[in-house]
């Protein structure tokens, strides 16, 4: 093994090196996003202190760990052992205030977990080090050789931390703990194991060996105390302190403990199918005419770029213009497919789309964004058939609260809700996730009773409120971990009655959906613009593109749920004007 | 009734020290101290008067799908910046088959005349997608308590001839020539923030550098490669003060493309609070923002001012809800933020839509938004 693959440079520059190997593992592990989670991680978050801190949390587990540098120091060589130096670190263990775990900790350690501020404070755990003591159950250690060729974790804790109160805590109903009775009863070592493997295996892909892995077992005193806080061993019982150590390169023993050679390293973390894919993943993003989808993408991409997690975009709209196109330019690699409905004529258009942009950008995941017309359930249909190149992600539907509520009075009346019907019932009842945008736009109340109402519809969809299309983006990614897989709502076999049936796979065609392209020769004022859209009639639902506007300039138009917008355009050659919708009087 | 429902009740009332009258003892075998424990360590770095930030160039690249293509088409993130075949170190031989070596030799008698533009046309005939690089670049002007103003110029961007251009736009190809600038910090060793170094070396091969003490062989030769041959100061771990006022501090840390540590600067400004500056701000602007808290001395223990590129973290949350820059930043109530480069256009926007003090620019040369202390723009601290 070689060090400089975690750390770059000699040993001794600094009296926290260890600390800066250890943080360099983490770091390190998290470059890439799916390959962290891989390993097991499940966020970390820097501590606020004079020594370094993290917490962290781990696959399987709910919960919160917390890992504190307390110093490290120097052993000279002798008969066997080479130059190394040993890092300590202090582990705490923060269960979820409602968890019956907590009930095994010290009474202390309830009490602050009780305590309103608990969630909050255990970010900045080192912040309030005197609270946090009694939740600081094991230990974690990092030994590694000047030479840079050895290096070993150990992870060392109580099989069970328990400590006994001599004359018991009496309240006036009685006893909370009775005489002779651990006050606290803790399965220390067992707590840290996930976190200690996903450490583990972050070394060993690091430093691209396998650790060796070895258990120790020794004993110390229990201890008691007095109610007047006298701490004493007791004579009866001992604590087996457990250790289990993970090491590379040649053997550093600085204790001379018995160690019992492992076979595999306990809790390592399995990822899950979707954890180790060698297919990128593609999402599916629908919304009826206006909703926002591009606006939505923009922002959801600005999101994973800030973090390294390249996405490309396969872009499919209806009617010739490219409108979607020219405003996400320099923004990522976008495919644009040819005019037309990915929906109807999708075997033929996807599948060359999506192998050139793998091609050109061979990215962990795409977005398919389809034009406002598409039917998501023809094309989870079609997707099946594409499962060589693309393993098929979330379908994500953004719905326009405005669009949605605006008829809901002439809705009272008729019963007839517009997400009841047609394209956008269908691309309700088959998202993962509605983004209900333009949250701002209508009352709190109408978007409650909207909410509830697409929930009712799609009872496993997450339904996230938005304006301009931002949401909070983590807490999709975090739902999203929650439903890999098959586990995801539109990946489920759904019953539906005939009518549903009949419904869901409509295409725009039979609902007689058309575009029309309007090309202007001169600039247009904006009174001229209103009225061209008045008399399209009342089945227009959308209009979008890059025209001169009197007095303006070149401008982006877009026009939606009856809202006409016009925004200055990022680059002055003008695109058609596009309407779409049903009965166009033009 | 159970410890629970006990302690429920306890905590709206009674007190902890009640609790440890009745015989409640917090043992914890595990905890070893070897540090003291100290809440803040305060260093006193002096103090300067003002900060004036100039912004030669924070385009690194023109296009990010071009750029995502070179990334994803090469390997991926963990890939060496070195074989990406980027210009200037292009061999011919195509994406994510290069090397410092071949890439040098083709070029270095061009740096070597001082003909950068004839080295760039060389690299881009082997390179890929050259005229996507531009740079990271600012020139950092500090004023003592007596009014005498120190020059710095804090990293040098990536192609040679967007620098050049960048530079002589700004005046720094004569301050560089003329000896005005005192020191070239160089915050990290990525492609965008340094490989446009010859155009440093060409103007004042004299000038006293410093990096961060991690760079790889290839990134130190090319100090060299580059004709420099003035002081060469290699930042280690920690604070590292430069001037009254003014201090480095080298965070180390793994960056994507294998490059380890970056340098950021703080600013410590009379009666005003600590101005900083960052090239990404890899380490993450939470840790960035804890370290200036517990390990200087500021005025007014005030964290005033901001500006460079803003990475939120290396790290996902594990609390979904924290993963925004804007919640981030919320708790340093800063008073004045020039953002651009990494930040993010539509974080840029949050900053702005959530009240945030951001000094607009003025989207030239290249910049995308006002959001963005863009190209060309100056932010001075305090205002």
């Amino acid at each position: 093994m070689k060090l400089e693959s975690i750390l770059p440079r000699a040993l001794g520059a600094s009296d926290s090196d260890c600390a800066s190997i250890f943080t360099s593992l983490i770091m390190a592990a998290h470059f890439e996003r799916t390959r962290a989670r891989a390993l097991g991680w499940r966020g970390v978050r820097p501590s606020a202190s004079e020594h370094p801190a993290w917490t962290c949390r781990v696959a399987g587990s709910d919960l919160i760990f917390g890992i504190r540098f307390d110093g490290e120091r120097e052993f000279e060589a002798t008969d066997g052992t080479p130059h190394c130096l040993r890092g300590w670190f202090s582990l705490f263990v923060f269960p979820p205030a409602e968890s019956p775990l907590l009930d095994r900790f010290p009474l202390s350690a309830l009490h602050f977990g009780l305590a309103p501020m608990y969630a909050e404070a255990v970010r900045d755990f080192t912040g309030s080090e005197h609270f946090f003591k009694p939740f600081c159950l094991g230990q974690l250690r990092l030994d590694v050789s000047f030479e840079g060729n050895a290096l070993a974790l150990t992870l060392e804790a109580p099989a069970r931390h328990r400590v006994i109160s001599i004359d018991g805590v009496e309240i006036e109903s009685g006893w909370i703990v009775r005489p002779g009775q651990p006050e606290c009863d803790v399965p220390s070592f067992s707590l840290f194991l996930r976190l200690f493997s996903v450490l583990t295996a972050t070394a060993e892909q690091q430093l691209g060996e396998e650790a060796r892995i070895s258990r120790g077992i020794h004993l110390v005193p229990r201890m008691q105390f007095r109610s007047f806080g006298a701490l004493e061993e007791c004579e009866s019982e001992k604590e087996a302190m457990l250790s289990l150590t993970a090491s590379f390169g040649p053997s550093m023993a600085l204790e001379n403990e018995a160690l019992h050679q492992l076979r595999a390293l306990p809790l390592r973390h399995r990822p899950e199918e979707l954890e180790q894919l060698s297919r990128p993943v593609l999402h599916v993003l629908t919304g009826f005419l206006g909703a926002g989808k591009t606006t939505f993408l923009r922002r959801w991409l600005d999101f994973l770029h800030g973090r390294e997690r390249y996405t490309g975009v396969i872009q499919n709209e209806f009617g010739k213009v490219e409108l979607d196109a020219t405003l996400m330019k320099n923004d990522t690699l976008v495919e644009a497919l040819d005019e037309g409905c990915v929906c109807c004529s999708l075997a033929d258009s996807l599948r060359p789309g999506l192998e050139r942009i793998i091609a050109a950008m061979p990215a962990e995941q795409f977005v398919l964004e389809t034009t406002g017309l598409a039917n998501p359930a023809n094309i989870m249909d079609a997707l099946d058939g594409l499962r060589d190149l693309v393993v098929p992600g979330l379908v994500i539907t953004v719905a326009d609260a405005l669009d949605l509520c605006g008829s809901m009075d002439d809705a009272d009346k008729s019963g007839a809700r517009p997400e009841n019907s047609g394209i956008r019932h269908a691309q309700i009842l088959k998202a993962d996730v509605i983004i209900l945008n333009k949250s701002d736009m209508v009352s709190s109340s109408a978007l409650e009773a909207l909410s509830a109402r697409l929930q009712a519809l799609n009872a496993k969809a997450l339904v996230i409120p938005a304006q301009y299309g931002n949401i909070p983006f983590g807490e999709l990614d975090a739902w999203i971990d929650a439903h890999t897989g098959s586990r995801l709502p539109s990946h489920r076999p759904q019953l539906m009655s005939l009518s549903q049936t009949a419904a869901a796979h409509s295409t725009h065609e039979d609902e007689g959906y058309t575009a029309k392209a309007l090309t202007f020769e001169a600039p247009v004022s904006v009174a001229d613009l209103e009225a061209l859209l008045r008399d399209a009639g009342p089945g227009l639902c959308r209009a979008k593109g890059i025209i001169e506007i009197e007095g303006e300039g070149v401008c982006v138009v877009q026009y939606a749920a009856g809202q006409l917008e016009i925004s200055p355009a990022p680059e002055e050659k003008p695109l058609d004007l596009v309407l779409i919708g049903t009965g166009l009087k033009l | 009734m159970n410890r629970r429902e006990f302690l429920k009740g306890a905590s709206l009332g009674v007190g902890a020290g009640a609790l440890g009258a009745m015989g409640l003892y917090s043992y914890t075998p595990m905890r070893r101290a070897f540090l003291p424990d100290i809440d803040r360590k305060m260093t006193d770095f002096g103090v300067c008067k003002s900060v004036k930030v100039t912004n030669i160039s924070e385009t690194s690249w023109f296009d990010n799908g071009i750029f995502m293509k070179n990334v994803t088409g090469a390997g991926g993130l963990l890939v060496d910046q070195y074989t990406f075949n980027w210009a200037p170190f292009g061999n011919g031989k195509g994406i994510g088959k290069g090397s410092y070596e071949e890439g040098i030799a083709k070029i270095k008698p061009y740096i070597q005349k001082g003909d950068l533009h004839g080295a760039w046309s060389i690299a881009r005939e082997n390179s890929v997608d050259a005229d996507n690089a531009g740079g990271f670049a600012c020139l950092v002007e500090i004023e003592d308590l007596e009014g005498k103003v120190t020059k710095y110029l804090f990293d040098c961007g990536w192609n040679y001839d967007w620098m050049e251009e960048s530079f002589k736009r700004e005046g720094i190809d004569q301050m560089l020539a003329n000896g005005e600038i005192a020191g070239f910090i160089q915050t990290h060793e990525h492609m965008d923030h340094y490989w446009a170094f010859p155009v440093v070396a060409k103007y004042a091969p004299n000038i006293p550098i410093y990096t961060p003490s991690t760079f790889y062989p290839q990134g130190k030769q090319y100090i060299k490669d580059s004709g420099h041959v003035g002081p060469w100061t290699e930042v280690k771990k920690g604070l590292h003060e430069i001037q009254p006022g003014v201090a480095l501090y080298m965070f180390e840390c793994p960056i994507i493309f294998k490059v380890f540590g970056e340098i950021s600067l703080y600013c410590n400004v009379k009666d005003v609070g600590l101005v900083s500056i960052t090239g990404c701000c890899h380490q993450g602007i939470i840790l960035f923002a804890d370290t200036a808290y517990k390990e200087l001395k500021y005025e007014k223990d005030k964290f005033y001012g901001l500006y460079g590129g803003l990475h939120i973290s290396p790290f996902d949350d594990w609390d979904p809800k924290y993963d925004d820059l804007v919640i981030g930043l919320k708790k340093w109530e800063l008073e004045r933020v020039g953002c651009n480069h990494c930040t993010g256009l539509i974080t840029a926007q949050k900053f702005v839509d959530a009240g945030y003090p951001v000094v607009k620019g003025t989207a030239r040369f290249r910049s995308k938004t006002t959001n963005y202390l863009g190209n060309g723009d100056i932010i001075t601290f305090p205002a």
